[in-house]
């Protein structure tokens, strides 16, 4: 499975606990990240709707929310939770081979 | 704000707004509401935010159609004239309203690239005004379509103009009478 970019692993470590609409996506992107990864409608929707066509996400229909707002929810599908998996895999084996070869030391 | 954001909206395809129009406009209120109640600055926001859906646009243009689409779309073809001709009224622009630090480093780089600095944002305006007549030219039975279009080619025509007459000025002088300054 190729490597995500990073606004794809955002997007889908956000709706990996639960299904979120898009201003709560870029929200818990931002939060997840330290505020590293910032995104716009424009670069969110654009991933999504690559995200949508790739089979990651799946549109859950709009709702009706507290605040009387209509909003489009999204959630994580089988195919996005295995690319996220995969993902966090690579990560982890990048940390090991890092903390296996000393490559950095903290400093005293 | 969120009028303003719809209109830019236009310029995404017609099946991208179908499907993301009202959920776009709807996380953009959501993100001006939080600012507003948390009394956060708006303008660079807006200026960011403004930026990045117009770059979305041009993007999702580009990938949903082909080129000989494209430039017969009057919405696309008009957002890559606009997109072609911005040298060109970003350098008149600077120029005419002497706006620094910006006209000093134009000035430096008139005084040692010469006329490349007015000939490539001026040979990107043909192209422009190309592609905002060439959905009128395509469409002649359905040009009122295409008005958006008339009046950018109107407004790059009117931008070519003086460009053209400093870069002539420019080559006369340097060129026909060798005034040894140009050198």
């Amino acid at each position: 499975m190729p490597p995500l970019t990073p606004t794809v692993f955002h997007i889908l470590l956000a709706l990996a606990d639960g299904e979120r609409h898009g201003y709560a996506i870029m929200k818990q992107a931002e939060a997840d990240s330290d505020g590293r990864v910032k995104m716009g409608p424009g670069t969110l929707y654009g991933s999504l709707k690559r995200m949508l066509d790739a089979g990651l996400v799946e549109e859950c229909g709009p709702r009706i929310d507290a605040d009387d707002e209509r909003r489009v929810y999204y959630r994580i599908a089988p195919a996005g939770r295995a690319a996220l998996a995969a993902e966090i895999q690579r990560y982890r084996s990048v940390a090991a081979l890092v903390g296996g070869r000393a490559l950095f030391r903290v400093p005293a | 704000m969120s009028r303003a954001y719809a209109w830019l909206l236009r310029f995404y395809p017609a099946a991208w707004r179908r499907r993301f129009g009202a959920p776009m406009r709807q996380a953009f209120d959501d993100m001006c509401r939080e600012r507003r109640r948390e009394g956060r600055p708006m303008a660079g926001f807006l200026a960011w935010t403004f930026a990045e859906t117009a770059f979305g646009a041009g993007r999702e243009q580009l990938r949903s159609v082909e080129m000989r689409n494209l430039v017969a779309d009057p919405r696309a073809a008009l957002l890559l004239a606009l997109l072609l001709a911005l040298p060109g009224a970003l350098l008149l622009s600077v120029a005419w309203l002497e706006i620094e630090p910006l006209n000093g480093l134009l000035a430096t780089a008139f005084r040692g690239a010469g006329l490349v600095v007015l000939i490539v944002p001026l040979a990107l305006l043909p192209v422009a005004l190309g592609f905002s007549l060439w959905p009128a030219l395509r469409r002649r039975a359905d040009w009122r379509g295409a008005l958006p279009n008339l009046a950018a080619a109107c407004a790059i025509l009117l931008l070519m103009a003086p460009l053209l007459y400093v870069a002539a000025e420019e080559f006369v002088n340097c060129k026909v009478r060798a005034i040894s300054k140009c050198d």
